[in-house]
């Protein structure tokens, strides 16, 4: 268990799942900051680097895919690892999504939040998956 | 509203009852509650099957169902199969056996997603079709061929890799009837015995499930003897393969 909890952006639009990710990753000992929009993401990590973001595909605005290239361009968010959260039927942008730099992705409706959770203590590192 | 819409509120559905069940902890000795909890919690798989089944549909219909590969372990993908069926197999009493050394199995070039469906699908059908006490049993180990050569596969004369994983389901079910034998693979077919139990289904699960497996360049076959059970097989290419062994193993 480390020191200093680490902190995950989420970014998800959708307010209902937002909320169940935040309690099940602060339950899992993680520290939460939220983010609805790509923008509001990108903002975010300007203002101090996550040790992973979570993020959804299909957003408003510039999207995930856009936020994914913007912070794999940029040598400062390069090594923030960033775990894809998409929707069934998003195999392309998948794709994409690994081809760009993204960790790992995982489909919503296939996958437990337990598989969510055993994966992030994988990629942190942080002794507990 | 498009099906896609219908993803948010069942993905948080899913979520909310898994950590519901945690929450709740045994369910077996939580008595009336958690019988109805469990009800909603198989009505909800099921409602997740369907909508992802009308959505793999939709998106073959527009020509953008495409698989993303990579390299995967086989015997994971088994083994998340196998977890997402052991309530019902527990329910109808049929014995889950999985037999692999995961140590021998090499990593095939598949999508983990696509590959956990086409598992589940199968495992499902098994234990749906498998009398009370039967059992069904997963293998892996790998293979020269892409399928044996009396299957009819379309990949066989395009087959590129020389080296695959081939899985099996075996189950000591009901088997499936010699005049069915040839169109379980077809949309929307549904054999007789399906509809006589009343058992869920769109008969959309196996032709899904062979245009996953054909997209990852492999094969799907599957014997079966009414009465006795039913083996269903498919096979995947492995990652690299041999490229020192290619000379002496001539590709066809």
């Amino acid at each position: 268990m480390p020191e200093k909890r680490l902190r995950i952006l989420v970014v998800e639009d959708e307010e209902s799942l937002l909320s169940t990710l935040q309690d099940e990753l602060e339950a899992g000992g993680f520290d939460v900051d939220p983010a609805l929009t790509g923008e509001e993401a990108l903002r975010k990590v300007t203002e101090g680097p996550p040790d992973l973001i979570l993020l959804d595909i299909l957003l408003p605005g510039v999207g995930g895919l856009g936020v994914l290239s913007i912070l794999k361009r940029e040598e400062r968010t390069r090594k923030i690892p960033v775990v894809m959260l998409s929707n069934v039927g998003d195999e392309a942008k998948v794709q994409e999504a690994l081809e760009l730099g993204a960790e790992e992705y995982f489909v919503k409706t296939r996958h437990e939040l337990k598989d969510i959770l055993d994966r992030l203590h994988v990629l942190l590192k942080t002794g507990r998956s | 509203m498009t099906v896609q819409e219908m993803q948010v509120p069942i993905t948080t559905l899913s979520w909310n009852i898994e950590r519901l069940t945690r929450v709740l902890g045994d369910l077996a000795k939580a008595g009336e509650a958690a019988k109805l909890f469990r009800r909603i919690r198989d009505a909800h798989g099921r409602l997740v099957t369907l909508v992802e089944d009308m959505l793999s549909l939709a998106k073959l219909q527009e020509g953008a169902f495409v698989v993303a590969r990579r390299p995967t372990q086989l015997s994971e993908v088994v083994r998340k199969a196998l977890r997402s069926i052991e309530g019902e197999a527990l329910r109808r009493n049929v014995h889950l056996q999985r037999s692999a050394d995961p140590r021998k199995i090499p990593l095939t070039l598949g999508d983990p997603e696509r590959l956990t469906q086409v598992v589940g699908n199968l495992l499902s059908n098994a234990v749906k079709y498998t009398p009370r006490g039967g059992t069904v049993r997963v293998s892996l180990r790998q293979t020269q061929e892409i399928a044996p050569p009396t299957v009819v596969t379309r990949r066989r004369q395009e087959a590129t890799a020389s080296r695959y994983v081939l899985c099996s389901v075996e189950d000591t079910g009901i088997g499936i009837p010699k005049d069915e034998q040839q169109n379980v693979f077809q949309q929307f077919f549904r054999g007789r015995k399906a509809v006589a139990t009343n058992e869920g289904g769109t008969g959309l699960g196996l032709f899904l499930v062979r245009t996953i497996i054909e997209q990852h360049e492999g094969a799907i076959w599957f014997t079966s003897r009414e009465g006795y059970g039913t083996t269903f097989f498919f096979t995947v290419p492995i990652v690299n393969p041999y490229a020192g062994e290619a000379s002496t193993n001539p590709r066809r």
